[in-house]
């Protein structure tokens, strides 16, 4: 488990992952050919922070748009993030979706209905 | 090194658990219940992804539509845009045209009353045409400046196409740059 960064680029979100305050946050455009290679690191380090992490985790969402193969690493991510919960930590996520962008806020509302996840939806002015 | 997973590795993974279990015929109610668990779980996430991705897709054909129509407008404005500026572009000449004639018209009538006029009096007073001639030769020098501003009319039209075209040359010139300015 450890902290990183992955800088945005035209077709992957940028990346902040702290395991030692806790936090993840994924903001931007998710549409690279490969979506697994990209979600992978992510997924592991969330899996190892279900075992071995601190007492309370938070995630952001920011995203404009995702593709086909993200919406599934997505859902992937999502199951370990209830593993997150189910090891009795506290857990907070953060769906941000753009004004009047009610497709997004859908597609959070969707994940959170199939995982039966607390999601948090917060609309903002522009990413 | 480690081989790059694949998008539904946990699945397949499942999957080839389950077939080996069937041909091994080790196979218990309790991993039927566990898999058809497993596949029920996978419709669900199929449906959920499948309507995710086609409200994104909307999401997306919208933004297309809305990028076409800005496409067509902006297209529309460059046309436009294009007639104003040749528009300018021909009354801008026009206008040099105009100055230019006008200063070369004063040259030639100055040229004409100064130089040309006496020696036409001079020879056309010398010259016996005949009473009809006799009695319009004071009208020659008239005559010659009649012509004079006429060969300036077509001399204009001339003169506004020359410069016109350098000035459309100019400007082409000046969009290559740009091109190549941002090409490079």
């Amino acid at each position: 488990m450890e902290k990183f960064f992955i800088e945005p680029t035209r077709v992957t979100p940028l990346v902040n992952f702290d395991p030692e305050e806790g936090v993840l946050e994924i903001k931007g455009r998710s549409s690279p050919e490969n979506s697994i290679l990209f979600y992978q690191k992510i997924i592991d380090n969330l899996d190892d922070y279900a075992n071995n992490g601190g007492d309370e985790f938070t995630a952001n969402f920011s995203f404009e748009y995702f593709n086909t193969s993200s919406s599934k690493c997505l859902f992937d991510l999502f199951k370990k993030l209830n593993k997150i919960s189910d090891a009795g930590k506290e857990l907070i996520i953060n769906w941000y979706y753009e004004e009047d962008d009610e497709d997004m806020m859908e597609a959070g509302e969707d994940y959170a209905d199939l995982l039966d996840l607390d999601f948090n939806f917060l609309e903002i002015e522009e990413f | 090194m480690e081989k790059p997973k694949e998008l539904y590795h946990e699945e397949v993974k499942r999957l080839k658990d389950f077939r080996s279990k069937l041909e091994t015929h080790a196979i218990y109610k309790q991993d039927l219940e566990s898999f058809s668990d497993e596949y029920e779980e996978l419709v669900a996430q199929a449906k959920v992804i499948t309507r995710v991705s086609d409200r994104l897709q909307k999401k997306l054909d919208n933004a297309n539509i809305q990028i076409r129509e800005q496409n067509d407008e902006i297209k529309d404005k460059n046309v436009q845009l294009e007639t104003t500026i040749s528009e300018l572009a021909e009354a801008k000449v026009g206008r040099r045209a105009t100055t230019a004639l006008f200063f070369l018209a004063i040259i030639l009538f100055l040229a004409e009353e100064i130089f040309v006029e006496d020696a036409i009096q001079s020879y056309v007073g010398a010259l016996d045409l005949g009473n009809f001639l006799n009695s319009i030769k004071d009208y020659f020098g008239l005559g010659l400046k009649l012509l004079i501003a006429i060969g300036l009319k077509f001399f204009e039209g001339s003169l506004e196409s020359f410069l016109l075209n350098q000035e459309k040359r100019k400007i082409m010139k000046q969009e290559q740059k740009e091109i190549s300015s941002i090409t490079s």
